[in-house]
């Protein structure tokens, strides 16, 4: 077993070695060699996307655009990884020619091949699938696998990432905690956040596939996303090699915490739990909270997101939605019944009004054929003939905008057939008498 | 202002990580060529820095640490950053880094891999003006390549017979009292394959190089001794094994009170038993002569990509922990047999170091192309192909020949004397 030196001397060492390596004129010529043809890469593909548009430009026009779009996406994505192998091919005979090695330069042509592929994929994947939906792939999975890998493989040849990984951070009871476990342990963490995140984007595809209820589709492809996290979380915590006594004392460290600090958000966590697996609450539901109404977005294990009809995110926190009155339009249907209230003048024929209310009603493409609209003449107002149209729809989200456009309709209807809508009348007995003679000219009368 | 190859919203985005990836590696690169640049002058003296990978066992590492702490406090401008590793990757590692153009200035090994390095280019030999009479001969033939000498040996490596005190007097002049103490309850365990076999060579008066190199045609000594070999497997009082180490744990337990093994046995031995009890002796001679064991080096070797500063340093570092007062006192910390022959050894005070310097005499060098891993399981197959019979030995000898040596067998089977392998039955 090796002895292991302390953190600092380590490093330290570490330090030196990349010094010593640096100092050397074979590995140098190389290195700088490497880069120059990266750079260089880099430059010639830019030089020749901008020669590209230029022709492009020249030649406007449908037929100026000589390859299919995805072909073209594919040849910017791999233009810089060709250009990159190809100087580096072309760099090796150089440097035997003049008698220098260049080993390290061969040696960089299988890593250019490995940027190439991923290249490949990565352009592949834009070609034919759109931005938004190719660009988490890309930025969560393949660029830092394709990282990972490189750096990993370049940084192991000049210092001793085993022997870095040994580093012993703090200890537990009789377990001590080391570099390499964290690094695993978070590893471990990466790898299931990310299964997590493509069995949940998967299944939800799939499953909207066979099924319209996009709320119980969501809630299986978070199930089944923290059910790999929670298998995520136990993997690492065994590869940090924990004994019952040492998560005994973590357990207890924590609980502490979570007793005074954490309370409220593990309060959430749990509520949000019992939201999944209770289904009270699901994606696209449309519900009111706190005075909010609008559709839930999002739900996860925190919080959910509520988007209102301005199309503002609200966060809510899971707890709210069981300790407070939830009004949820769609909890089984989406069905929502809205009434209307209005009055009209004493002269008005009842049952015309009737009919232009259903009539106006069924004109509007988002009231519900079935269950009909019906009218309801609530009885004699002070002023007016009170009705209200009872009619249902399937939005409720859309609520206000339908009500909205009802009365438009109706106000111009009841327009149109001569109806009027009365404002309130008060009849006023004076006992004094009425002086007329300031009425005329504006001014109220004395006492 | 250009026109973007793909339209809004179609693919790939721009790769901002490509220009910090071109900047670090930029800025890495500069520092070294200015490392390099202000390294590359006169040195004021020993100065510098140099890396250097060994494999040793903790115990000796303390030692080897001491020994580089004292080069630094002679020659305070210099730091060795000295790296241990594993026995088993210490070689492979080297290999993949040095070809590169990494790896460490020193690194200390076996003059087994010395061939293939050499081949490789990976490592370098030592200028012409260095000096090696105070090296034993064999040490230094044993990392001598087309006459150029390849490190510095610091330790040499042969066999001996061990022999258990509280089971047996004393060693055994030859086979043939071998044979007779072994007749009774008493055990021994002769290691059998090409390098732990290869001293029975010897003991029946062959030699199995011939001049300029060769492999020699005429191995009736060899023949000899694989059919002692093969005649002896069946006695209850030899255990003959390709597993060395179940022979030192055998002899190490007591079951065995002869073991034939190198200079790695002693510190085992001398963690488990009392001193008094340890016996080495000479290897048992036959009818034609002394034993002949495999002598092989542990040498320090010097990294082709090394800067001519990091050679100069590196050289000195290595003549430092060669030099008489370094090698004699590694001798007394670590038990290794002294390759530096103006190392004084006081027979009394270190008997079993005594013994391996004078068995270090009859001890055979080959060249270090045949003590490549494939030509070492080439040459075990030729015991392992006699004692169970499937072939004689002079068809064993002749396969092997065939194998390593395929120029010589072609004209030697034109002499008739190994005939070729479609005519072998």
């Amino acid at each position: 077993m090796n002895e292991i030196p302390s953190p600092s001397n380590l490093i330290w060492q570490q330090i030196e070695t990349l010094v010593i390596l640096l100092e050397r004129p074979r590995l140098i010529n190389q290195l700088l060699a490497i880069t120059a043809v990266f750079v260089l890469s880099w430059v010639a593909r830019w030089a020749i996307n901008r020669l590209r548009a230029r022709l492009r430009r020249r030649a406007s026009g449908p037929g100026g655009r000589w390859l299919p779009q995805p072909l073209r996406i594919i040849i910017d994505q791999i233009l810089f990884s060709i250009l990159f192998i190809l100087g580096l091919v072309a760099a090796v005979p150089a440097f035997e020619g003049l008698g220098l090695p260049a080993r390290l330069i061969e040696g960089a042509i299988p890593f250019a091949f490995v940027i190439l592929g991923y290249e490949i994929l990565v352009g592949i994947l834009y070609a034919y699938g759109s931005r938004a939906a190719v660009r988490p792939y890309h930025y969560r999975v393949l660029l830092p696998l394709l990282i990972w890998f490189v750096f990993s493989r370049i940084v192991d040849n000049f210092i001793d990432l085993s022997l870095l990984g040994q580093i012993q951070v703090t200890s537990f009871g009789e377990d001590s905690l080391t570099v390499g476990q964290i690094f695993y342990a978070a590893l471990i963490l990466y790898i299931s956040i990310v299964a997590s995140w493509i069995v949940q984007d998967v299944l939800t595809r799939i499953l909207l596939q066979r099924t319209s209820d996009s709320a119980r589709t969501h809630s299986i492809a978070t199930v089944m996303g923290y059910l790999i996290i929670s298998i995520g979380i136990f993997t690492a915590a065994r590869s940090f090699g924990l004994s019952a006594a040492s998560l005994a004392f973590i357990g207890g460290g924590l609980s502490v915490g979570i007793g005074f600090g954490l309370q409220q958000i593990v309060a959430n966590f749990l509520s949000g739990i019992v939201l999944l697996f209770e289904q009270s609450l699901r994606p696209g539901d449309v519900i009111e909270v706190n005075g909010i109404l609008g559709r839930v977005e999002r739900l996860s294990i925190r919080s959910a997101v509520v988007r209102t009809n301005d199309n503002i995110d609200i966060v809510v926190p899971n707890q709210q939605f069981l300790t407070s009155n939830v009004t949820t339009y769609t909890r089984e249907d989406s069905l929502v019944r809205i009434n209307l209230d209005l009055g009209v003048s004493y002269e008005s024929d009842p049952q015309l009004v009737r009919d232009i209310l259903l009539h106006t009603a069924r004109q509007h493409g988002k009231v519900e054929k079935d269950p009909a609209p019906y009218v309801f003449f609530n009885g004699f107002g002070e002023s007016s003939l009170d009705f209200r149209l009872s009619f249902w729809i399937r939005q409720p989200r859309e609520l206000f905008k339908i009500r909205s456009d009802l009365y438009f309709m109706i106000w111009k209807a009841l327009e149109t057939a001569g109806i009027e809508i009365p404002f309130p009348q008060r009849d006023l007995h004076l006992r004094s008498g009425w002086d007329s003679s300031g009425v005329d000219r504006g001014q109220v009368p004395a006492e | 202002m250009t026109e973007s190859p793909s339209p809004p919203g179609t693919g790939a985005p721009k790769k901002p990580w490509l220009a910090w990836a071109a900047g670090a590696a930029a800025l890495l690169l500069l520092t070294g060529w200015w490392i390099a640049a202000t390294g590359q002058g006169p040195a004021a003296g020993v100065s510098g820095r140099v890396l250097l990978w060994h494999a040793w066992s903790e115990t000796d590492t303390a030692v080897l640490n001491q020994a580089l702490a004292q080069y630094e406090q002679i020659h305070p401008g210099a730091h060795i950053v000295a790296v241990r590793l594993s026995p088993d990757e210490i070689g492979s590692r080297f290999a993949e880094a040095a070809s590169l153009g990494l790896g460490p200035d020193l690194i200390i090994s076996s003059s087994r891999a010395a061939a293939g390095w050499a081949a490789g280019d990976l490592i370098q030999p030592i200028p012409a003006d260095i000096l090696t009479l105070q090296f034993y001969r064999p040490a230094v033939d044993s990392i001598t390549l087309d006459g150029e000498i390849y490190g510095l040996p610091l330790s040499m490596q042969t066999q001996v017979l061990y022999f258990n005190r509280s089971l047996v007097d004393g060693g055994t002049a030859n086979l043939e009292a071998l044979e007779n103490q072994v007749a009774g309850e008493l055990s021994a365990g002769l290691p059998i394959g090409f390098e732990g076999g290869f001293w029975g060579i010897g003991a029946f008066g062959g030699r199995f190089m011939a001049e300029e190199g060769r492999i020699n045609p005429e191995q009736l000594a060899f023949s000899a001794w694989l059919l002692w070999l093969q005649k002896n497997q069946i006695n209850p009082g030899f255990a003959l094994s390709r597993d060395q180490s179940a022979l030192q744990e055998l002899f190490i337990e007591g079951l065995l009170g002869y073991l034939v093994d190198g200079p790695e046995l002693f510190p085992r031995l001398l963690a488990t038993w009392p001193r008094e009890q340890i016996g080495v002796a000479l290897l048992p001679g036959g009818p034609g002569g002394a034993a002949s064991p495999l002598l092989t080096t542990e040498a320090i070797f010097f990294n082709r990509s090394s800067s001519s500063r990091q050679f100069e340093l590196a050289l000195d570092v290595a003549r430092f922990l060669t030099n008489v007062e370094q090698n004699a006192s590694t001798m007394r910390k670590t038990s290794r047999i002294p390759a530096n022959r103006r190392v004084l050894i006081n027979q009394r005070l270190f008997p079993e170091i005594s013994t391996f310097i004078l068995q270090s005499r009859t001890a055979v060098v080959l060249p270090p192309d045949l003590m490549t891993p494939a030509v070492l399981t080439a040459g075990g197959n030729i015991y392992t192909s006699v004692l169970s019979g499937i072939s004689d030995p002079a068809e064993a000898l002749c396969a092997f020949r065939r194998q390593v040596r395929p120029d010589e067998v072609s004209a030697a089977g034109q002499n008739g004397d190994c005939p070729p392998a479609n005519q072998t039955p």
